[in-house]
């Protein structure tokens, strides 16, 4: 279970008011909540201040009459919500990558930076100090350059995950998952 | 109804090749530039920054650097667009889901 599904759906339930989360947990309905969804509300529940009550005995089966029995891995990929288009484990990966890439790129553009402006940055320290300030300006630009295009390429990289995550909450949120 | 169905069949298309691209993008990259290192005469700076991270010191060499700079910078270009592509991919097909749940509870109230 990854942090970002974790807090995603912590986020969702803290939406709900304090007794949803207290029906939701005394009912104990093991078939529409998944463990991740009590672990949640157990730990909203503290957040806020509230006792945690015992809850009631574990209800397995639908409702409406399915016999069908879960075990505990088939609740966690319930939570993982398999859904007819896409895998939200590839979404969520794919948003990890999407931030990561983008702390690279600055990282990668600050050295890209720094080694082109080395020959000048050696030149002013062997002309120090009747070095001038134009010589100065040209390697804060000469990084400068580098520096920004890296951090736009961050921006870019973490406005799609900002909008993948944002499409997911949307998704998870049509589903009504629980 | 047809219509709808048929722009989710559409978006998923475009989906699917976008999904598809990202990947054989990443891969003939990969392969072009594992060939152009084995197999074709690299440019001179390119060859002495090879020779010298093979065979020599890495410290203190601007090839060596350079080379490495330069291939990190062209790894970190394809790997930007695979990301892209298939950030592409999945949103297309959030958005399909989103559309068909919509859908299916909107037709489930209406039934009701």
């Amino acid at each position: 279970m990854s942090d970002s599904l974790y807090s995603q759906i912590h986020n969702n339930l803290n939406l709900r008011t304090t007794n949803e989360l207290l029906e939701i947990w005394q009912k104990n309905n093991r078939y529409e909540w998944t463990d991740t969804a009590f672990e949640a509300i157990q730990k909203i529940l503290v957040e806020r201040g509230e006792e945690v009550p015992p809850q009631g005995p574990p209800i397995l089966q639908s409702e409406e009459g399915d016999e069908s029995d879960l075990s505990d891995n088939e609740l966690s990929e319930e939570t993982l919500a398999p859904t007819t288009f896409y895998d939200p484990v590839d979404a969520l990966l794919l948003i990890d990558w999407l931030e990561w890439t983008g702390k690279a790129a600055i990282l990668v553009a600050v050295l890209n930076g720094l080694w082109v402006a080395y020959p000048s940055i050696l030149a002013f320290y062997k002309e120090f100090p009747s070095s001038d300030f134009p010589h100065l300006l040209k390697i804060i630009i000469e990084m400068g350059i580098f520096v920004f295009s890296g951090f736009l390429i961050y921006l870019f990289l973490r406005a799609i995950a900002y909008i993948l995550k944002i499409l997911m909450e949307f998704e998870f949120n049509s589903r009504g998952i629980q | 109804m047809n219509r709808q169905k048929i722009n989710h069949k559409q978006l998923i298309t475009v989906a699917k090749i976008a999904n598809g691209l990202s990947w054989l993008f990443l891969v003939l990259t990969i392969f072009n530039g594992l060939n152009s290192i084995l197999v074709f005469e690299p440019d001179p700076e390119l060859r002495n920054g090879l020779i010298e991270l093979i065979f020599g010191s890495l410290a203190g060499n601007y090839y060596t650097m350079r080379l490495i700079l330069s291939a990190i910078n062209q790894f970190l270009d394809v790997f930007i667009i695979f990301l892209v592509l298939r950030a592409i991919s999945l949103a297309l097909r959030m958005l399909v889901n989103i559309d068909s749940t919509y859908n299916t509870l909107k037709q489930g109230a209406e039934d009701e």
